[in-house]
């Protein structure tokens, strides 16, 4: 292994694209752990797989299909009453479940495709392209911008609907702000992470963080730096043990959470 | 003042949780809701709140009419870091002019760096209560405000509410079970299972057949195990 290597293009943009996945993952995953739907990601990133193959049936843009399919699909979830019979865990379970079935049936159609299915569920972050990477720096940073703007208001949400509600904040509205933003994360976000694996990027340097900061926004910090030093770390012990990266990049996002357990 | 007319709010499964509530909430008062569980007591204050729309009949309110909201602890998520000030400070409207009053106030002014998660029961109820009040309200609304504290703790509370009824003029409606306390500290009681079985003054209402009766319910009509009245004695 050669120390060169590391500054090869491909490297360099994976390494562009982990970093601009895990600092989105900080602001968005805190918000999710606060609003206490962490279930969420997982229904909505096993559903990415659909996207893909109704975009190339269609024979349109993969990102975009994906995008539009996940955007439908979070506004259909919050329809869901949040008070059913069977709870809405397992409603999210099923439809996660299904709708990643559907992927790998539709997939079976697509011989172009299926050769791909491996970086599909686990991320192939070597082949990130440069059109990918300004895609992904362009929504984050809005997704950053509107979570910005509303920031103060997710968090009184988060603390109490009753509360917020009877201070006159559209908390319909917070909700479906946040789930779009849940989608599009999932959507710039899965070609790097692998489907099966944006929610470990999502949730863990998230909770790690939580125990160890005093407000929400140094959580938030916290969990940005956690996951990128996740990535970082991650994609030199893929290089240098020529291993998968995102499941080691999920490992080392596991190993700060470990850290943090033991801290106190 | 508030005046409902004619409220009921059927649930999305076709429950009737409130039957045709009628009542005043008087200025400068503090009026009373009890009942037992599942009266509809807490559906009342959301209607009040404007948190549910009723099904039918409509809420009275005067222009610049503010409600603060104290609600029960448990519905307080305490998973976010966040410390007492910030919180106080979250999507606060009007500006600090009242801040420090209300600190003393509620005596939580050595509690502001603590985190949320952490505080004492009473704490948390008093940090919600100094929330409530520093938007200024004209109407206090509270949901079983001393749940869960212990007896010293639920008579300070309930003090401290007497208190700023009187000093800051601001009507208070509150749910209670603690029907000591509240008949010693309201002026205006309101029993309620579904409809409202009576109201008055407190001294007038304990004497009532229907207030004895109220958490036991046998009074000059019968309900189905719904709760709705029908009309065959017992």
């Amino acid at each position: 292994m050669n120390i060169s290597d590391f500054f090869e293009p491909f490297i360099i943009r994976a390494l562009l694209s982990g970093i601009i996945c895990a600092f989105l993952a900080g602001p968005i995953g805190s918000v999710m752990i606060w609003h206490k739907t962490a279930y969420f990601s997982d229904t909505l990133s096993h559903s990415a797989l659909l996207g893909v193959v109704l975009g190339a049936f269609l024979g349109i843009n993969l990102n975009i299909s994906v995008l539009i399919l996940l955007l439908v699909l979070a506004l259909v979830l919050l329809k869901i009453p949040q008070r059913t019979v069977l709870g809405i865990d397992i409603f999210l379970l099923i439809i996660a479940q299904t709708s990643l079935c559907l992927g790998l049936v539709g997939l079976s159609f697509l011989p172009n495709l299926r050769s791909s299915l491996e970086g599909y569920l686990f991320g192939d972050v070597l082949s990130v392209s440069m059109f990918d990477i300004y895609t992904m720096l362009i929504a984050g940073l809005l997704c950053l911008y509107v979570l910005y703007k509303n920031w103060d208001k997710q968090l009184l949400c988060a603390i109490s609907i009753d509360l917020a509600q009877s201070e006159k904040i559209n908390v319909v509205v917070q909700k479906r702000i946040f789930t779009v933003l849940l989608a599009v994360f999932t959507g710039i976000c899965f070609k790097t992470t692998g489907l099966l694996l944006v929610s470990a990027l999502l949730i863990i340097p998230a909770a790690t963080a939580i125990k160890i900061a005093k407000t929400p926004e140094k959580s938030v910090v916290f969990a940005s730096i956690i996951g990128c030093l996740s990535i970082i770390l991650g994609l030199i012990c893929s290089v240098i043990f020529d291993v998968p990266t995102s499941p080691m990049i999920e490992i080392i996002c596991c190993i700060f959470f470990l850290f943090s357990l033991i801290k106190k | 003042m508030i005046k409902l007319k004619h409220i009921s709010y059927i649930s999305n499964d076709g429950f009737t949780i409130l039957d045709d509530v009628s009542f005043d909430v008087p200025d400068e008062k503090i009026t009373t809701l009890i009942g037992p569980n599942g009266a509809g007591k807490s559906t009342l204050l959301k209607i009040i709140l404007g948190i549910l729309k009723p099904t039918k009949g409509e809420l009275i309110k005067p222009d610049n009419y503010t409600v603060g909201y104290v609600p029960q602890k448990f519905n307080i998520n305490t998973v976010l870091p966040i410390n007492v000030d910030r919180f106080l400070h979250l999507c606060l409207e009007k500006k600090d002019n009242n801040f420090e009053e209300v600190l003393d106030k509620t005596g939580i002014r050595n509690l502001l760096n603590r985190q949320l998660s952490q505080l004492s029961g009473g704490e948390t109820q008093r940090v919600l209560l100094a929330r409530a009040l520093l938007r200024k309200p004209n109407l206090l609304v509270l949901d079983e405000p001393a749940q869960g504290l212990d007896p010293i703790g639920s008579e300070k509370l309930y003090a401290l509410i007497g208190d700023i009824n009187k000093n800051s003029k601001t009507a208070v409606l509150m749910v209670s079970h603690d029907l000591f306390v509240v008949m010693k500290n309201t002026d205006n009681v309101i029993c309620l299972n579904h409809h409202i079985c009576c109201s008055g003054l407190p001294e007038k209402v304990q004497t009532l057949s229907e207030y004895t009766s109220l958490y036991t319910h046998h009074h000059d009509h019968c309900h189905t195990l719904h709760g709705d009245i029908s009309h065959e004695h017992k």
